[in-house]
Parts: structure tokens; sequence; C-alpha cells
């Protein structure tokens, strides 16, 4: 018997040699894995990895994918200068795993991003430039690294993607948004029906907002960019991304599970009870770059005013974009958008 | 009952059934082997195993016309699995399924199956690990080990009961379960195709009868 599970396992190792391939070039492609705390978590790298200079991209959720941000304009305009890097964390996207709901707080996620960055630096060599771009939730996550110990100076500069770095603000704004944007939007007359439910709501609460007021507020705020005209629609359609992950192998049944997974829920439900990073926003030094959509319900412009008031940095630039909500990086803005995090890339690379 | 004895020569040549008390000859009762291509339309697998009969039940249908007879057959299957999925992970697993077939006189055959097992995934790419202290390490057969457990509905034809040759062929649609996958379940939709085949010194089987009119 244990000739036979000998020979088994040595097939095993067969069929499955995990060959270690580094590329640097001006179009790489490759996949590899940090495994830390019961979570394996694949690290896509695309594009210039000879350009030394890598933007990571933190994505939204908890409970996203990285990948989704993967669209033609970034293939042709962004990795071909630099190399992007595709993190799926912990939970997330085609991260897999065990047992690990022990290891879903935002010290967890840092733990790891703090490993992916080690990660990246001891593939692609010690002097590679690291930019991190988050959003939504990503950018929640991003100055939670930023902000501990030396993690700053570990990366050259902070792309911040309507992120969501003081939830308590980022509600207030949002519900004082939402009830404007319906008062006008009720006064000419469109989407009556639709805008009065959400005029009702926020005038049913007022701040401080709870954990289910929060959500509340946060499903309204996504029902409110689908209601505004101001915001034209993207020209990648679901089949669009569709087809992105079946070019990337991206498991379908898995990615459907992942966002109905409640561990990473559970940890979007303890940010609503009020998360901020805005204290210690005074930490940040290095440049950054705040970017925001001006009909954005979900992640409001004005959380850029609020960190763009505490850095330090010597270098802060906050862009707001006039035709994009939450998604500005693939909707009528895409152009402008990339422009601005291509230009920060390449002055402080 | 009549038709019993009547397809009951095909049936052992196809494995499928015995009687334990009745004057039948149990040794021609075998058990079968499986050869299947299991995986996803897009990434290639396949499955090995056994399917041993234990019960059968024949039931006699009184139609307007005569006797319509099915055979509903018990089996307990024991397989080896494995699918490669690029950049995701290999998956090696060990399934034990209860298996549940209805077998017409025809040849034409529909089952159903539930099972649990084992399993162990091997990450789709270079592995690695970070020390606190930033030491990066590349682990070599990185995976998880995962419970199992699947459904699977399908249908195939039994070549013993009109060609008399020990052969089935099927196709399956299963799911399989993997759990705790990150403190959840990764629900895996498979497709098998497949035969079975029984060769006569084999693992005899010995399946118990039971016969219902109705």
């Amino acid at each position: 018997m244990k000739k036979y599970l000998l020979l088994l396992i040595s097939l095993c190792s067969l069929m499955h040699c995990q060959k270690e391939e580094i590329s640097i070039g001006s179009n790489t492609s490759e996949v590899f894995y940090l495994q830390n705390n019961h979570a394996a978590m694949p690290i896509r790298v695309h594009g210039n990895t000879a350009s030394k200079t890598f933007m990571m991209m933190i994505h939204g959720g908890p409970g996203g994918d990285a990948i989704i941000y993967r669209t033609d304009y970034v293939r042709q305009n962004l990795e071909s200068e630099f190399a992007v890097v595709y993190w799926d964390q912990r939970n997330s996207g085609v991260s897999q795993g065990g047992a690990n709901s022990n290891f879903n707080q935002v010290a967890d996620f840092v733990e790891d991003f703090e490993k992916v960055v080690a990660l990246l630096k001891k593939r692609y060599g010690a002097d590679i430039s690291i930019f991190v771009n988050g959003h939504s939730w990503g950018g929640y996550l991003v100055p939670a690294f930023l902000q501990k110990d030396n993690n700053q100076y570990s990366v050259k500069g902070w792309i911040q993607t309507a992120g969501a770095h003081n939830i308590p603000l980022l509600n207030e704004l949002s519900w004082k948004m939402q009830l404007d944007k319906a008062n006008l939007e009720i006064a000419a007359n469109r989407d009556v029906d639709e805008w009065t439910k959400i005029r009702e709501y926020c005038m049913s609460i007022k701040p401080p907002f709870g954990v289910d007021e929060s959500l509340n507020l946060n499903k309204n705020a996504a029902k409110s960019e689908k209601l505004t005209e101001e915001i034209p629609k993207s020209k990648y359609d679901n089949k669009y991304f569709n087809d992105q992950y079946l070019e990337n192998k991206i498991p379908f049944s898995l990615l459907l599970l992942q966002s109905l997974n409640p561990v990473p829920k559970t940890l979007a439900n303890e940010l609503f009870k009020g998360g901020q990073l805005s204290d210690h926003m005074d930490m940040i030094v290095i440049p950054t770059l705040l970017l925001y959509g001006k009909y954005d319900y979900i992640c409001p412009a004005g959380l850029g005013d609020d960190i763009e008031n505490r850095i330090k940095s010597a270098y802060k630039k906050k862009v707001i974009f006039e035709k994009s909500g939450h998604g500005m990086m693939a909707g009528a803005d895409e152009t402008a958008y990339w422009d601005e995090v291509k230009s920060f890339m390449i002055k402080f690379k | 009952m009549k038709t019993f004895f009547r397809v009951l020569p095909l049936l052992c040549l196809g494995t499928v059934m015995s009687a334990q008390s009745t004057n039948l000859n149990p040794t021609l009762l075998q058990t079968g082997i499986k050869a299947a291509y299991q995986g996803s339309l897009l990434f290639p697998g396949f499955k090995l195993g056994i399917e041993h009969p234990y019960k059968v039940i024949e039931v006699d249908k009184t139609k307007k016309w005569g006797t319509k007879t099915i055979l509903k057959e018990r089996y307990l299957t024991a397989n080896l699995g494995y699918y490669h999925h690029e950049t995701f992970h290999d998956n090696l697993y060990l399934l034990f399924e209860r298996q549940k077939r209805r077998q017409h006189l025809n040849g034409w055959f529909t089952e159903h199956a539930s099972g649990i097992g084992y399993s162990r995934t091997f990450l789709g790419g270079t592995t690695y690990a970070v020390s606190d202290q930033g030491e990066v390490s590349k682990k070599e057969l990185a995976g998880y080990n995962y419970a199992l457990v699947s459904i699977a509905l399908g249908a195939g034809y039994n070549f013993a009961m009109k060609e008399q040759q020990p052969l089935k062929i099927y196709g399956k649609a299963s799911v399989l379960g993997f759990f705790p996958h990150n403190s959840s379940i990764y629900l895996r939709p498979t497709i098998e195709i497949g035969v079975v085949y029984a060769p006569q010194n084999f693992w005899k089987a010995n399946p118990k009868l039971k016969i219902k009119q109705k």
C-alpha cells in the first residue's frame, strides 16, 4: 500500500511541477502566489517589467477581484509602459485557502500587503518603483498599509481612487449627496418614484449612522449612480468582463461564491461600525494623487478633501472627474483618469 | 418475475445484479471498472474507479399492454479523480459515492449519485511564503487539503442488455464541493464521459435482490 501511495505522490509531483519563471521584459504575463495565514493569493503581473516601475491595483470589496481593472485601455496604455500587478486579496477574487475566518481583520490584509510588496521586490529587484492604487475598499486598505511602521517608504507614491478611508465621513457625505440629488431630480420630474424612495430613506435617518443604516446608504448610493444621467454608460459591458475572466482562466463559480462569501462581508460590516484612518493621515509624506468622481455617491469626492487637508506630502494633487461615478477608470473619463495616473508615475518613478 | 429470469443472463454479463437468496448464479456478477474524462468544458481531468453493486430492486409494473420492468440498481463506487486548471490549481481527489441507477431493459439507464471524499490541491503557480522579517522562500507543492462532497446526474447505455457485452457508456453532470475553502465552500461544476467495463475475473459482487410488483 505504501508503495502505491508513494507512486501516486510521485506521479502527482510530475504532473504538477511548479516551475519558477521570472520574466523581465516589455510584455510579461505571469501568475504566482503568496501563501500567508491560511490563504493563497494569486498575483498576476502583466506588462512592462523591464521598466522597473510597477503599479499595484488594490481592488475594492471587500471580496472583489483585481483582474476586473485590466481593461483594453490599461493593456494598451499602462501595461505597455509599466508593469501592472493584480493581486487578489484573501477571501476575494480567486484566492484560495482553508479555514481562515480568524484572519479576516484589516491588520491581516495589511500584513498580506506588506508581504506582496516584499515578494515583488524579491522577484523583480529591490530597485523597482512601486505605486499603490487603491480603489473603494482598496482605498481603505492602502492608507492602512501606508500608516503602519515605515511601509510608506517601500513605495514611491499613493494613488487614491474613490477610496473609502473614513467610513463615518463617507456615510455623511453620501447621505447628503443622495438627499441633494434626489431633491434636484424630483424637482426636474426625472425618475421620481426611485428618487422619492431614496429621499424618504435619507430623511428618515440622521448621522451618526449605525451599521444597518450604513449598509442601506451604500445600497442606495449604487442605485443613485445608476439613476444619474450625467454619468455616460461605460463601454465595458458584462460580456466584456466575462471574456476577460475567461482569458485569464478565472473559475467563474469561485468568483460567484466569493461574492457571496460571508467572511469578507463580516469585515465590511466591521468597517461600517465606524472605521476611519483620518486621525493618522498626517503621517503620510509620500507623493499622493487623489482621484474622485463628481457623481460618486459610494465614496464621495469630499473624502479627497479630508486626505488633502491632513497629509504632509510635499506633492499632493486632487482631481475630480466630471462625468464619473465610482468607476472612473472604466467610464467616460477613462482616458483622463489613466493620463493622470501615468503622469504621476512618470513624475515620481 | 418472469421478466427477471428472462433478462438475468444479460444482466449478469452486464455486471448489474445478483440475488442473494435465490438459485441464481452469483459468480457471474462483477464489480465494474470505470474510466472517464471528468473536467469542465475548458479544463481537463480524469476519473478512474470501480462500481460495486450491493442491491438490485426489480420493479414489475403491470400496464395495459403487459409488464414493464425496470431495475433499480444500487452501487458503492470508489474513484480517484484529477483535473488541471491552469494558473488556478491541480486537484487530486478520492471520492466515494452511493450511486442509484435506473436500468431499462432496452439498455438505457439514468443515474444519480452523491458522494464524499478527500481532495488535495496544488496551487497553479510558483508559491512563496514571506516571513515576518521579510525573508522570501519558495514553497514546494503548496496547496490545501479539503473535504469533498459531490452530487451527480447522468445517463448511459448498458451493452449487456441487448448486445451481451459487459460494457456501459455514460455521461454525467456533477458538482464537486470542496470545503472549508476560504472558510466557505468552492463548488465546481464538471462533466464526465466514461465507460464501465466488468472483466469476468475481477471482484465478484453479490448484491441483494428485491422484487416489487406494482
